[in-house]
């Protein structure tokens, strides 16, 4: 596929990931500059979308790392199988062989997900998701691999990539990144939607939805959005199942009574649902 | 790419440096090999391509933006806007010139340096026609007249002193949005990287401020009563011609306590409510502060000079990153001997109310209400949020409660805590 920004707007559109101009040309210009994407927002906001949208439209296998606290390189990228090397061993020692030569190689490693991407032979679109929660060595140790496309194993040595792997890390901003992280990676960052991008959302994914009952459904969930009250803001898979939920009700439009009884679906947190119900404002935009 | 277009983008480049974007020679050359391959067509995917590459945070984008808007505008538009701004600066430079020429006493100009001058023509209207006022006032009158020259010169050198304080705190968040500027922005969201800023911030507000309290102790300070002897004394040197002299009062200055919580978030809106309220430490006679979380500690008065070590005395006190007693805490303030609170005892509170076991810190807070002559709450969570807030109501009839969510609304909480 020849990758040109009309290419990469086709693509989203045939992948149904509604987006505007600035996702796109970053997309475009990432992948022909063949640097990482680090994507940056609130939660739900649909940065991991992406990731696999692109593995999709780009027909390239999707390897992912979900990154938390306390991950090493043995998680993220290799492991020697320590079983198989004691087995190995007792069996050398019942033939008389003994000595460690040959324990380290190709048959006693275990891939993880950062050497599965640089070894693959087909390029792969890596999602190393969430590396905020991961701890700052780790994101060290990701410096090599973001900017030299290669890992270093010391029993093996240096294992340069075999193709390269498009690159997609996210981040909820729950802690800053590093400069030098930053600095690899062409940066995208994603807001929630406004409304009119909500609705082509909401039809989008649910075809067949009334026009009306999207619009209403968007703006409620604006609203929630922009409300200092609610303290978790709902994402956009949560306005979906919101919908989806009025639907299952049999809701033509947005009532107070439905919306009431589906509220758990787009807040999630019981102080938030409270705070709303009796929200005038929120009411207004409730039919009564 | 031709070099004219080379040093164009260069100099787009120093300009995104200069507004404190930090743009690598790596992130410059991607952004040169996407151009210099035609590979975008249209200035809005310029524009993004650009912002991908050499923007790395949200506000860093919103500052490449406005940079970008700013430096690549159509020749046309570039045309029409430096043809408006010359016809403005005309117009702007003639309006100055009328402005300077109004600032006349009893008919002669005021003899002021160009300096002062262009301070003048660049004070708003409101200010200008206090100014103009006040010289008004002071035409015929033999006793401000010999002061004008030298009351309007301080006014206006305190005027370009604080423009210039306000301009270095400001530079750094000039451009970018308003939610950048420090002034304005929740204390709790300020980063480390700020907090110089932060603090030379406030630094500037208390010198703004000090000033303002101790005018507004001037003009509050009545007449005390008749000096009997002092009238006769001056009587006679004039040869019975008698002006009454009255005994000045005397000032009795605020015992401030100060009772700080500092327990995980708060830590940051106490340092920065003592580091106001210290400062202006010349309206009190004496002050002492407390620092708690669950347990109750005076902070030393070496930390309280040296705030700079503040945080790391806290978190090395136990008090840090645990839960918040206020009944506890004001139990034991209230206990220690000789008595900290009293009639002459002004007690701010700096905390968010929130506690464990509320009902008994309502109670403890009313005790300690009763035996101060007055208690503050500073609290830094927002005003409008406080009617939601069961804490925030359990305490709000007890006492002055005044929002300190920003440095701004923390100055004026200080400023207002001190002069009521």
């Amino acid at each position: 596929m020849d990758i040109t920004t009309d290419s990469i707007r086709a693509m989203l559109r045939g992948e149904n990931y509604i987006a505007d101009d600035s996702v796109a040309v970053t997309l475009y210009a990432a992948l022909r500059l063949s640097r990482p994407l680090l994507i940056e927002g609130a939660a739900g906001v649909g940065k991991t979308e992406i990731a696999k949208v692109l593995s999709k439209g780009l027909g390239r296998p999707l390897v992912r790392l979900q990154c938390h606290e306390g991950l090493d390189k043995n998680k993220a990228l290799y492991e020697w199988n320590y079983q198989k090397q004691l087995l190995s061993i007792q069996a050398g020692m019942s033939c008389g062989v003994s000595g460690t030569d040959g324990l380290f190689t190709e048959d006693y490693l275990l891939e993880r997900p950062l050497l599965k991407a640089i070894r693959s032979p087909e390029p792969v679109i890596l999602l190393i998701d969430e590396i905020d929660k991961s701890d700052e060595e780790f994101e060290a140790f990701l410096l090599e691999l973001l900017s030299e496309m290669q890992v270093t194993i010391p029993e093996l040595g240096t294992i340069e990539a075999e193709s390269v792997p498009f690159v997609v890390l996210t981040s909820n901003n729950t802690r800053p990144l590093s400069e030098a992280l930053k600095r690899r990676c062409a940066y995208l960052y994603l807001r929630y939607p406004d409304v009119e991008k909500e609705v082509a959302i909401i039809k989008a994914k649910l075809p067949g939805v009334d026009d009306m009952m999207a619009r209403e459904v968007a703006n409620a969930v604006a609203y929630l959005r922009a409300s200092d009250d609610v303290v978790k803001k709902p994402s956009i898979a949560e306005t979906l199942d919101w919908m989806r939920a009025l639907m299952a009700l049999g809701s033509g439009c947005l009532d107070r009574e439905n919306t009431v009884k589906t509220m758990g679906f787009v807040l999630k947190n019981n102080e938030d649902i409270e705070a709303i119900v009796e929200d005038e404002g929120f009411g207004k935009l409730l039919h009564q | 790419m031709e070099s004219s277009c080379i040093n164009n983008f260069l100099t787009f480049l120093e300009q995104l440096r200069s507004h404190g974007m930090v743009v690598g020679v790596a992130e410059a050359l991607d952004a040169f090999r996407l151009i210099d391959g035609g590979l975008l067509r249209s200035r809005s995917d310029t524009r993004f391509a650009l912002c991908c590459l050499l923007a790395k945070s949200e506000r860093e984008q919103e500052i490449f933006f406005q940079c970008f808007d700013e430096y690549f505008v159509p020749a046309s538009v570039s045309r029409e806007r430096e043809e408006a701004e010359l016809i403005e600066r005309a117009e702007h430079a003639a309006a100055r010139v009328k402005i300077m020429e109004e600032l006349t006493f009893e008919g002669r100009p005021i003899e002021l340096s160009d300096e002062l001058r262009e301070v003048y023509a660049d004070m708003d209207e409101e200010r200008r026609e206090k100014l103009k006022n006040y010289l008004g006032m002071s035409t015929e009158n033999e006793r401000r007249s010999p002061f004008t020259y030298n009351f309007m010169r301080r006014i206006l050198e305190q005027h370009l002193r604080m423009e210039e304080s306000m301009y270095d705190t400001a530079d750094d968040a000039a451009v970018g949005s308003d939610s950048g500027s420090l002034l304005y922005k929740d204390i709790s969201k300020i980063g480390e990287d700020e907090m110089p800023r932060a603090v030379s911030l406030i630094q500037n507000l208390v010198k703004q401020l000090s000033g303002s309290i101790s005018r507004a102790y001037r003009r509050s300070g009545r007449r005390g009563r008749l000096d009997f002897r002092a009238t006769i004394r001056a009587g006679l040197g004039t040869g019975g011609f008698y002006r009454l002299k009255y005994r000045r009062r005397r000032r009795s200055k605020k015992k401030l306590v100060l009772l700080c919580d500092v327990s995980g978030s708060m830590l940051k809106y106490s340092e920065f409510a003592i580091r106001f309220l210290k400062s202006m430490s010349d309206v009190s006679e004496s002050s002492r502060t407390f620092i708690f979380s669950e347990d109750l500690l005076e902070a030393s008065p070496f930390v309280l000079s040296n705030m700079g070590s503040f945080q790391s005395y806290v978190k090395g006190s136990g008090l840090w990153g645990k839960g918040t007693d206020i009944a506890a805490a004001v139990d034991k303030l209230m206990s220690l001997r000789p008595a900290v609170l009293g009639g002459n005892a002004v007690l701010i509170i700096i905390s968010d109310t929130k506690s464990v076991k509320l009902g008994e810190a309502r109670a403890a807070v009313q005790r300690a209400a009763r035996a101060a002559g007055r208690t503050i709450w500073l609290n830094p969570i927002p005003e409008r949020k406080w009617l939601k807030m069961s804490s925030v109501t359990q305490f709000h009839d007890l006492c002055d409660m005044l929002d300190c969510s920003t440095i701004h609304e923390l100055s004026r909480a200080c400023a207002k805590s001190l002069t009521v």
